[in-house]
């Protein structure tokens, strides 16, 4: 009987969850660490993060949950699938320049009444097509990684019936549902430059990919002034932002393509500027040149890249880094498409397959500025350790590309959208200015080092 | 071939956008077009090994050019479309003036043929040498041009500001 009396011992502790804090009141000590709290308390006074649940309230132990281990191993599998490959697959340059001389034999050898620029201009058209589905498929995939991201980023799952996996066709159904969208437009648009405004936009950063190295030998093409040859052509891009404003006969197009070419041409100037030091210490305009100078390390396990500069190279980064968001009209620096203020911007009266090609060229330019990040800050396809050698190095380039890509789309949610007087201050007030600062710093670089 | 191929599209394509500024009565048609004749002027220099000339043609006169063109038939607030027909009483002495022009271009390249042909074929311009050309041979030049367009661009600015001030 005594046994019966005695409370039956507790279950074995299941994880509780957490209680949830009512509004209002400070989350448990213990769920953020005493530093952070307290430099968060200096700047918000606790107005901001009583109201706020932590993850790690909401979701203590995420290891404790199988299908988080789960996802964790799938990754993990995905990630060595992915480096195996690569290991297995070596450089792609050398087969590839095997398989143009082995066409020009062909056409040498079978086919005499072709002339003999016929298989370089096959080869070029190659080369070419690959590219543009270079960018379409990162288009396809980017989309899908955004909304996955910005979603886990709030507590939510994003796309996940389609395709079944995580949602992973959700992107192919959407391209389908937008091919297949009514064009809409206003009857007082221009038609001709409605039209050309989307290609005009996607052409020129088609064209930007041309000197960019994917790993050794890679490139479509080496230009000699590669530097210049890309943010000439990606000036152009704002062309059919502004043409697309104008066309649309819309007060608010015509505002957010303005603001978007205010923007664009202030940003383009620290972007260039903060290249100077690099370009002045590789020597070269040539991506493919300037990526192999930063091949290399310091004391044998030290890579030489750029980044990794004393002072120049960190705030020639970090630059760089700001101004191409800034580039990429996303969204700390979306004021162009600003959609409490300006409806759509300038693409408010594009719809159906127009309006996507203006989605697939933003993706693109964070494509564009991902690979050249790579190529000018972290030594493009130089692995960065050396005996990581081993793996090839578009390995090495896709995988740094795919780092920035992931912080581009983490920048996009979790700043706040500038204002375009503070946006426009911030550029020729602190960029431009520190830019300048940074090619004096890099003086010493280039005469005592390089002598 | 392939070079000859491009310059006829290239060129053709020149003339008949550098036509089409003048004749077209949009004025965004007309910048419009003006950048596209501009690039294909680029692509001229691309096709001749200009690597260095064809992305600071591109980049100056398209991407800054043409662009502020745009800006300026934008934020003007006139019409877009011109009332006035293209042509007016003075197209006859516009005709022989530039007919004359044309004539005095194409002398000068028939005497200078011959030379241009006997020339030795110039080595490919890389950037750096352009780059050795513009800091060092002529870099008093290239100062004394970038002085020039300071002053301009300082100049500028006063004659807005002091119209702002007019205005208000």
């Amino acid at each position: 009987m005594a046994e019966l009396a005695t409370p039956p011992p507790p279950p074995t502790p299941a994880p509780a969850p957490a209680p949830k804090p009512p509004a209002n009141v400070m989350p448990p000590e213990k769920a953020v660490p005493a530093g952070i709290r307290k430099v968060f308390a200096k700047h918000t006074e606790g107005t901001l993060l009583p109201n706020r649940l932590w993850p790690t309230d909401v979701w203590p132990n995420p290891w404790k949950s199988a299908s988080y281990r789960r996802g964790a191993l799938v990754l993990s599998a995905l990630i060595l699938a992915g480096t195996g490959a690569a290991f297995f697959l070596r450089e792609i340059g050398v087969p590839l320049a095997a398989l143009r001389e082995t066409l020009h034999r062909f056409a040498e050898a079978n086919l005499p009444q072709v002339p003999s620029w016929a298989a370089e201009a096959v080869w070029i058209l190659a080369k070419a097509l690959v590219v543009l589905h270079i960018i379409l498929f990162n288009g396809l995939f980017l989309v899908w990684w955004e909304r996955k991201i910005s979603a886990h980023m709030q507590s939510r799952l994003g796309p996940i019936f389609t395709g079944k996996w995580h949602g992973v066709l959700q992107t192919a159904a959407d391209g389908i549902k937008l091919l297949l969208k009514e064009d809409a437009a206003p009857k007082e648009k221009d038609s001709w430059l409605h039209s050309l405004a989307p290609a005009l936009v996607f052409v020129p950063v088609l064209i930007c990919f041309t000197p960019v190295p994917w790993g050794r030998d890679l490139e479509a093409a080496n230009l000699d002034a590669g530097v210049l040859y890309i943010f000439a052509w990606a000036g152009l891009s704002v062309l059919g932002i502004v043409l697309a404003g104008w066309a649309s006969a819309n007060k608010y197009s015509l505002l957010g393509g303005l603001r978007s070419a205010a923007q664009f041409v202030s940003y383009e100037l620290p972007r260039s500027f903060s290249l100077v030091p690099l370009i002045a210490i590789a020597g070269s305009l040539s991506l493919t040149k300037i990526a192999g100078y930063q091949e290399g390390y310091w004391f044998g396990f030290f890579p030489k890249w750029f980044l990794f500069y004393p002072v120049v190279g960190q705030i020639s980064f970090v630059i760089f880094l700001i101004a191409s968001v800034a580039e990429t009209n996303r969204t700390p620096f979306d004021i162009a498409e600003a959609e409490s203020e300006l409806v759509g911007g300038f693409h408010t009266e594009y719809s159906g397959m127009k309006f996507s090609i203006f989605f697939l060229t933003e993706y693109a330019y964070v494509l564009l500025a991902s690979c050249l990040l790579t190529t000018f800050f972290m030594g493009g396809g130089a692995a960065p350790l050396p005996f990581l050698s081993v793996l090839p190095s578009w390995f090495w380039f896709l995988g740094k590309t795919l780092f920035f890509m992931f912080c581009f789309l983490w920048f996009r949610w979790t700043f706040p959208r500038f204002k375009i007087d503070r946006l426009l201050d911030f550029n020729w007030k602190f960029l431009l200015p520190w830019s300048f600062v940074n090619i004096v710093l890099a003086l010493p670089y280039i005469y005592l080092w390089k002598l | 071939m392939l070079t000859q191929v491009l310059f006829c599209f290239l060129a053709a394509t020149a003339v008949a956008s550098a036509i089409g500024v003048v004749v077209v009565r949009n004025v965004v048609h007309g910048a419009l077009l003006l950048g596209l004749c501009l690039t294909m002027v680029g692509g001229l220099y691309g096709i001749l090994g200009a690597d260095f000339l064809f992305g600071a043609q591109i980049l100056i006169y398209v991407g800054a050019i043409a662009i502020l063109f745009l800006f300026v038939v934008l934020l003007s607030g006139r019409r877009a479309e011109f009332a006035e027909k293209p042509l007016n009483a003075m197209a006859p002495q516009a005709a022989l003036a530039a007919f004359l022009i044309f004539a005095l271009v194409g002398g000068i390249l028939a005497q200078v043929r011959e030379a241009l042909h006997s020339l030795p074929p110039a080595a490919a311009a890389t950037t750096s040498s352009v780059g050795d050309l513009i800091l060092g041979r002529y870099a008093i030049a290239v100062e004394v041009l970038g002085l020039i367009l300071l002053v301009a661009l300082v100049g500028a600015t006063l004659m807005a500001r002091g119209l702002d001030k007019e205005r208000v």
